[in-house]
């Protein structure tokens, strides 16, 4: 009997893990009126995303002591002006505690953040820039073989020998290509939408700017053997001659 | 000292062993003191195309295990007196290999020969990594087909990244492509990659191109390496590739169709 009820329940449900994206509502400091003028403020600007997408509430950059924070009277506030707040990241196990205590879940503070990478002018939601480091080239000059991957995880890539069909280059930048590429050449791998691939004679398999892919052709056409830029624009990719390139197979 | 030469490709079937036993042969032949080592532990084939399977006792993970001694194991060839075979073992398998006993191999043979020669086994696994780990040189054995040429690419890129000399950051391991079973006709009717084709996808020097012949299936077959074969293209082209291996400068041969004699076209149209 108890096998039977044990089969119809694993039927029913599965655990699976995943992993989303979520927009963060960070409070660095809570003074409840001025709080709620904010917050409404923020919606009104846009009323649609508001009331669609969910909140995970930090205190993580909360400066001052949590000791008595009044974490109820602030979810109060999100609800009266419907955000959707759908846990908590306070890192103080008395707020924890309220937290759950109003049926929200908590959170580990998040890693890299404890090790002092706090940025305490990130503005609630708000998409942080990029830091401004100046980017370093890597150049090859050895020809990248069938198998091998090469990457420049901070900036551009050089490189001045082939790269072989089944090998791999990557840039956190833009792609520059002396010779024949004709395994995958993927730029912008941390999201550089604006990242861009040169080469002097495009055999690839496959290119990527910013995570937006595409086989490429072997016709004429579609630049093959020519010299090209790959751009990207509204998430599409986009083939052009290289400027003074001779357009021919 | 020695010099470490691995030969490898790869992809199996190609004619990494044939190779072996010719350019040991030529070298051997021009007087230098060549050992020559079947990597390839569990499908033990070098012996037969050098004709002394019925004198193998001890072999290559007897020597590594320390039950035999090197001097031992080490076969001599018959027709060429400054040539030693190494066999591997039949009833082992490849991770009887350590880094650790084939250097000390390699560090016993250098001493006293002049070229080492390192029969590879097919694929990128344990017993091909043993093979080419210690090599100065590496001839990369590749047949023009889009297969063979895509695993050399493979070959040469791990000769680049996981060799000894890669690790230490020492010059890197010279490369030598050699094209074998190569049919001019078949390329000029667009059904076989050119020599061209193969040099512009793999970007490495040329050692040599072996036109397909029937005579290197009966020189293996009789257990002679077929540069020994002096009347046959195929053993020619072998001798020329040793000597572009020794620096000697040699004009390519045998990648032309052969042009047909007045008599020929009369009769055949």
């Amino acid at each position: 009997m108890s096998t039977a009820s044990c089969a119809t329940t694993a039927a029913q449900v599965r655990f699976k893990g995943t992993v989303l994206t979520c927009t963060v509502l960070e409070v660095s400091q809570f003074d409840a009126v001025e709080f709620a003028r904010e917050v409404s403020a923020h919606v009104a600007s846009a009323p649609e995303f508001f009331r669609a997408v969910p909140f995970l509430l930090s205190l993580e950059s909360h400066t001052g002591s949590l000791q008595g924070f009044p974490i109820l009277e602030l979810l109060g506030i999100c609800a009266d002006v419907s955000l959707h707040v759908i846990g908590v990241r306070a890192g103080s196990p008395e707020v924890e505690q309220l937290a759950r205590s109003a049926g929200l879940p908590c959170l580990p503070v998040n890693a890299s953040r404890e090790r002092g990478e706090r940025r305490p002018d990130a503005a609630a939601g708000a998409a942080r820039p990029p830091e401004a480091v100046p980017s370093t080239a890597r150049l090859i000059r050895q020809p990248v073989r069938s198998g091998q991957q090469v990457i420049a995880p901070d900036g551009d890539l050089i490189v001045m020998a082939p790269v072989s069909a089944g090998a791999e280059v990557l840039a956190a930048g833009n792609i520059h290509a002396y010779a024949p590429v004709r395994g995958r050449a993927l730029a912008g791998i941390r999201g550089d939408t604006s990242a861009r691939i040169f080469c002097q004679s495009l055999e690839a398999e496959l290119v990527a700017i910013g995570g937006c892919y595409q086989v490429v052709e072997q016709t004429p056409d579609s630049g093959w053997r020519q010299a090209v830029v790959i751009e990207l624009f509204d998430d599409k990719l986009t083939i052009n001659p290289l400027p003074g390139a001779r357009a021919e197979g | 000292m020695a010099k470490i030469i691995v030969v490898t490709s790869g992809k199996g079937g190609v004619g990494k062993t044939t190779t072996s036993a010719s350019i040991s042969s030529g070298l051997a032949a021009r007087g230098h003191k060549t050992a020559v080592i079947d990597f390839d532990v569990g499908l033990r084939n070098l012996d037969l195309v050098m004709n002394c399977e019925r004198r193998v006792v001890f072999d290559f993970v007897n020597v590594i295990q320390g039950e035999a001694g090197l001097n031992q194991a080490l076969i001599r060839d018959k027709r060429l007196d400054t040539l030693y075979i190494l066999p591997a073992s039949q009833t082992r398998d490849k991770d009887a290999l350590t880094k650790e006993g084939v250097e000390k191999i390699l560090v016993e043979l250098a001493k006293s020969f002049d070229y080492i020669i390192c029969d590879s086994p097919a694929g990128i696994e344990h017993g091909a990594m043993m093979a080419m780990y210690f090599a100065d040189e590496a001839i990369v054995v590749t047949n023009p087909e889009v297969s063979s040429v895509r695993d050399s690419d493979r070959i040469l890129g791990i000769l680049q990244s996981k060799s000894r000399r890669a690790e230490n950051n020492e010059e890197p391991i010279r490369e030598h492509l050699l094209l074998t079973r190569y049919d001019p006709q078949r390329v000029e009717n667009g059904q076989m990659l050119s020599v061209q084709d193969v040099q512009e996808i793999l970007s490495v020097p040329l050692l040599g191109v072996i036109p397909e012949s029937q005579a290197v299936l009966n020189a293996s077959n009789q257990g002679i390496p077929v540069i020994l074969d002096e009347k046959a293209p195929a053993g020619m082209a072998y001798e020329d590739a040793v000597a572009r291996l020794l620096g000697e400068d040699r004009p390519q041969r045998f990648i032309e169709v052969p042009k047909k004699g007045f008599l020929h076209r009369m009769f055949t149209g």
